[in-house]
């Protein structure tokens, strides 16, 4: 199986916690803590989710993730760590981020990366059977015209991600897939 | 860099496996097995029995041929090791008593198979022995250990222990066999590191021939009691010199620190007040204490009233660090906590650590309290168990 999942986490509980309550839900991860290897293995492994821990990062490194973040286009990212480093990447490009500020909640990110593996799954699905000339668009980027809005709200208080919600996302696919 | 090395979880599930499978090769003839019964089979054998036992006195040191789990505590050092049906450990006491140089001292000594050696004109007498010889002068034996760390400014504490491993362990079979040793968490008001206590161990294990890996105590615990509650759990491990607390999630240690206070706190501080020596205390405590009779005369009261403070203590050191963190992730669950040590073991003192918990506020809900099935030989069995699960380098 192809890696979903890419972890990036230099805290190794944290990362390993991620790495294992991923792996409980049948989702293949590749855990790093460099960020350098972080890119390539995007590039190479061209997972659906990025997850960036920010929990015990240097202060370079959160900028290194910072910008990583903001110039990544091919898959969603989740972000997680204490709500004023989080706040550090409120710009840019939002469509496809998802920030989750701590403490650390295994339950909310299995249930989004569900949410969000499933759809773009969906998404494959249909853009497959859609698309006569059978070169796969970018995925995500379906994902991204499905989301008019960022996905995060504004207020730095309520970081979680509460416009992923599945009526949401199935309303927009349907407009941008013209079914209605 | 990639950490993408399987998880304590991953490979703690292909221990069972494995452990099925030979589980499962003794029964061959004899039945076939369905996937039920082999789990059942691995059940049982991660729950194997402990046999325990003191070192006998001359009793020469043994090769393992296996991995091996080592509790360096404060009071006792115990050796476990995995047997085809069950786990087998060999403890000796941590302490030592010095008698001056003489002829007539060591043929005495000699002929009785007293554990000892000699060093700067002193014979240093080992483990029980020792604690005979203390008995007998009406006197307190001294630990090698204090507090459950080793000290860098006293040199015949490491000489001590190494004597007491090499009298239960020697050079294994196979050369490099993982051992793994159980560390204390960091003190959080004491003193003494547990890094400078982790690297002497490691040097002096390697010398045996060994590969040593470390596990905290408190997560020793967990691995060797909370298997059924997915390694989520508070485990707490009240020996003799400290208590060790480890708050692991899925197999993974969150949060672990320690409190430098146990037994021999509890012993010498009721010596104290009652005039008689520690050593003395211990014996009678260990005896014959129940925390749920009335006390019947000064020392039990004195015991009680320090066994009160130690669970107080303990207690709001756990409310103070759990709150203060910002590790512990949202646990949905109540979580059990599993208590061992020496010092759990006294008739009720489950009960009472259980109901002293209504004054703490913990950040976890807590589903339970309760008592490991073999107190004194937990640390051990966590580390075999974590042992086993580590790859032999080639
Ligand atoms: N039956 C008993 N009742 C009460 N106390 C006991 C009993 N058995 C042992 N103890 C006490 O437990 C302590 C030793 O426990 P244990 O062997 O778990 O400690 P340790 O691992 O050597 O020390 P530590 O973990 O603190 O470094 C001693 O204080 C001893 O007196
Ligand atoms: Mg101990």
């Amino acid at each position: 199986m192809s890696v979903q999942v890419i972890i990036y986490s230099s805290d190794r509980i944290r990362g390993g916690i991620l790495r294992e309550i991923l792996r409980r839900n049948k989702t293949e991860t590749l855990l790093l803590d460099n960020i350098m290897d972080v890119k390539s293995a995007i590039s190479s492994h061209k997972p659906d989710i990025a997850i960036f821990d920010t929990s015990n990062s240097l202060k370079n490194e959160i900028n290194s993730l910072k910008h990583l973040s903001s110039s990544i286009e091919e898959c969603f990212v989740m972000i997680l760590g204490d709500a004023l480093i989080i706040n550090v990447f409120h710009d840019g490009n939002l469509w496809n981020k998802l920030f989750l500020t701590d403490p650390l909640d295994p339950e909310i990110i299995i249930s989004k990366s569900r949410e969000i593996l499933s759809r773009i799954q969906e998404n494959r699905a249909t853009v497959k059977s859609s698309d006569h000339d059978s070169t796969t668009a970018p995925v995500i980027r379906n994902i991204e015209n499905m989301e008019e809005k960022p996905s995060v709200a504004d207020e730095d208080i309520d970081l979680v991600d509460h416009n992923l919600d599945i009526e949401h996302l199935e309303s927009d696919l349907r407009q941008y897939l013209k079914l209605d | 860099m990639a950490t993408d090395r399987t998880s304590l979880q991953e490979r703690l599930e292909a221990l069972k496996r494995a452990e099925t499978d030979s589980g499962s090769m003794l029964e061959n003839d004899k039945q076939d097995f369905n996937i039920d019964s082999k789990m059942a089979q691995a059940e049982k054998t991660l729950k194997k029995e402990v046999r325990s036992r003191e070192r006998g006195e001359g009793e020469s040191a043994e090769a393992p041929s296996g991995p091996v789990g080592l509790d360096i505590g404060t009071s006792h050092i115990i050796v476990a090791q995995n047997e085809r049906r069950y786990i087998r450990t060999t403890n000796e006491l941590n302490a030592f008593f010095t008698i001056p140089h003489s002829k007539f001292a060591r043929n005495i000594l000699v002929k009785n198979d007293v554990f000892f050696f000699e060093q700067d004109d002193l014979y240093y007498i080992v483990g029980y022995s020792a604690e005979n010889f203390a008995n007998m002068f009406d006197t307190d034996t001294r630990r090698s250990i204090k507090q459950g760390l080793l000290c860098s400014d006293e040199k015949e504490g490491l000489t001590v222990i190494q004597a007491i491993i090499l009298s239960l362990i020697q050079k294994p079979k196979r050369l490099g066999e993982i051992l793994c040793f159980g560390i204390p968490g960091d003190p959080i008001d004491g003193i003494g590191s547990v890094t400078y206590h982790e690297s002497i161990i490691k040097m002096f294990i390697n010398r045996i021939g060994f590969t040593p890996i470390s596990i905290n105590e408190g997560m020793a615990v967990v691995l060797s009691e909370l298997a059924e509650h997915d390694y989520t759990g508070i485990g707490i491990s009240i020996g003799g010199g400290m208590c060790n607390v480890c708050l692991s999630y899925l197999s993974f240690p969150v949060l672990t620190y320690s409190i430098q206070m146990g037994g021999d706190y509890i012993d010498s501080s009721a010596g104290s007040v009652v005039g008689i020596p520690a050593t003395k205390v211990k014996a009678i405590k260990e005896k014959e204490l129940s925390l749920i009779a009335k006390p019947k005369d000064r020392l039990t009261t004195a015991l009680h009233i320090f066994y009160n403070e130690l669970i107080q203590k303990l207690q709001k050191s756990m409310e103070r660090v759990l709150s203060a963190s910002n590790q512990i992730p949202m646990i949905s669950k109540p979580i059990p906590i599993v208590l061992s040590g020496g010092t759990a073991m006294p008739e009720g003192f489950t009960d009472k650590f259980q109901k002293s918990l209504a004054n703490v506020r913990l950040p976890v809900e807590i589903s339970s309290v309760h008592l490991a099935e073999d107190p004194l030989n937990t640390t051990a069995k966590g580390a075999l168990i974590m042992a086993m699960t580590e790859e032999t380098p080639e």
